[in-house]
């Protein structure tokens, strides 16, 4: 009985994402359908979260092994990217500054507390890392890997079309971008368009993260000192 | 059999390696990011083999997504919350992609046309 919720997690999980793969639609994503699907599934059975959540512990506890595993795509792109690394140190860096400030700046001015502010910051990275990092800020995990889910479809659909018409037409530059900002579902589709823009978009997606992983914990604290100071 | 239990170990050991360096210098960085570098560095350093290590990180990335959702369903305790400040999230949120998006794309542009 008490595992119940894992196996519910595991089978709604592989029927949304066999769903996705007959339709193709970016929209269907199987992680936010499948997020859903257990709220509405645990509102009308009147069962709490903490019972879910003790009951999907095998899987939770796995999430941190597959952060480290994540050196592994890094290292295999780190060969291809080598002659690039600088320009791409670059870009990625002031992309996390911007993504950062800009989401903490505009929360804080219109009037969120701390613990908004702690899960908006980290909209730019991949979920699993977001988590972690508004963990550590004191915002809300879920909330700001739902974020995280939610910006990479919109990105999924609109990013690529947006930097066309904003002149980018370099297809290392489109993809760098779009792992930089819609991170894992960006770099899913920027995959399906190119395969140069795919590569790059996986390797800013990391790089990102770490650089994020590094910046942000000293960024937070200095943000809301200085604008607390006004 | 045994090649799962060497790559797991690998894996965990680095985990733990940066667990206990944020817990030894009381760092707010995220530890799991910290054991991936250490992984990262042993990789390029040659100590640990790319294919020593795929048995078990193939499958672990393979269903990441799925790791993730039960914390992602603890947002049902705060749906109230997330109503309040709906306005606020996603107007940071999709300033904040919108920004990144331009920055990064039109920067590395730059750099990569200067470059060549």
């Amino acid at each position: 009985m008490i595992y119940i919720g894992f196996i519910i997690t595991i089978v709604l999980f592989f029927i949304f994402k066999a769903i996705q793969n007959k339709t193709n639609w970016l929209i269907l994503n199987p992680i936010l359908l499948t997020m859903l699907l257990i709220m509405l599934i645990l509102i009308l059975s009147e069962s709490t979260y903490s019972d879910y959540a003790n009951s999907n512990l095998p899987l939770t506890l796995l999430l941190e092994p597959a952060i480290v595993a994540l050196a592994m795509p890094l290292y295999k792109e780190f060969v291809y990217i080598k002659s690039q690394l600088k320009s791409i140190l670059i870009a990625c860096t002031l992309g996390v500054l911007s993504s950062t400030s800009t989401a903490l700046f505009i929360a804080y001015m219109l009037g969120a507390d701390n613990q908004i502010i702690a899960s908006v910051a980290p909209n730019a990275v991949t979920s699993p890392i977001a988590m972690t990092l508004a963990n550590s800020l004191g915002g809300i995990a879920a909330l700001a890997a739902a974020i995280v889910i939610l910006i990479g479809v919109l990105g999924a659909i609109f990013a690529h079309p947006f930097l066309k018409l904003i002149g980018v037409s370099d297809k290392a530059a489109q993809g760098l971008a779009m792992g930089a900002a819609c991170h894992a579902l960006g770099t899913a589709r920027a995959v399906e368009i190119n395969s140069k823009i795919g590569a790059f978009a996986s390797v800013s997606l990391i790089i990102s993260a770490v650089l994020t992983s590094i910046i942000l914990p000293i960024l937070y604290p200095l943000f809301i000192g200085v604008l607390k100071g006004f | 059999m045994l090649k799962y239990f060497i790559s797991a170990i690998i894996i965990l050991v680095c985990l733990f390696t940066g667990k206990l360096i944020c817990y030894l210098f009381e760092l707010t960085f995220p530890s799991a990011i910290f054991g991936m570098l250490i992984l990262f560095c042993l990789l390029m350093s040659g100590i640990v083999k790319h294919h020593t290590v795929l048995p078990c990180s193939e499958p672990l990335l393979k269903y990441m997504p799925l790791l993730f959702i039960p914390t992602l369903v603890g947002l049902i305790e705060h749906l109230g919350f997330l109503k309040d400040n709906l306005m606020i999230i996603s107007l940071s949120v999709v300033t904040s992609c919108i920004v990144t998006l331009a920055v990064v794309g039109l920067m590395f542009q730059k750099l990569n046309k200067s470059a060549s």
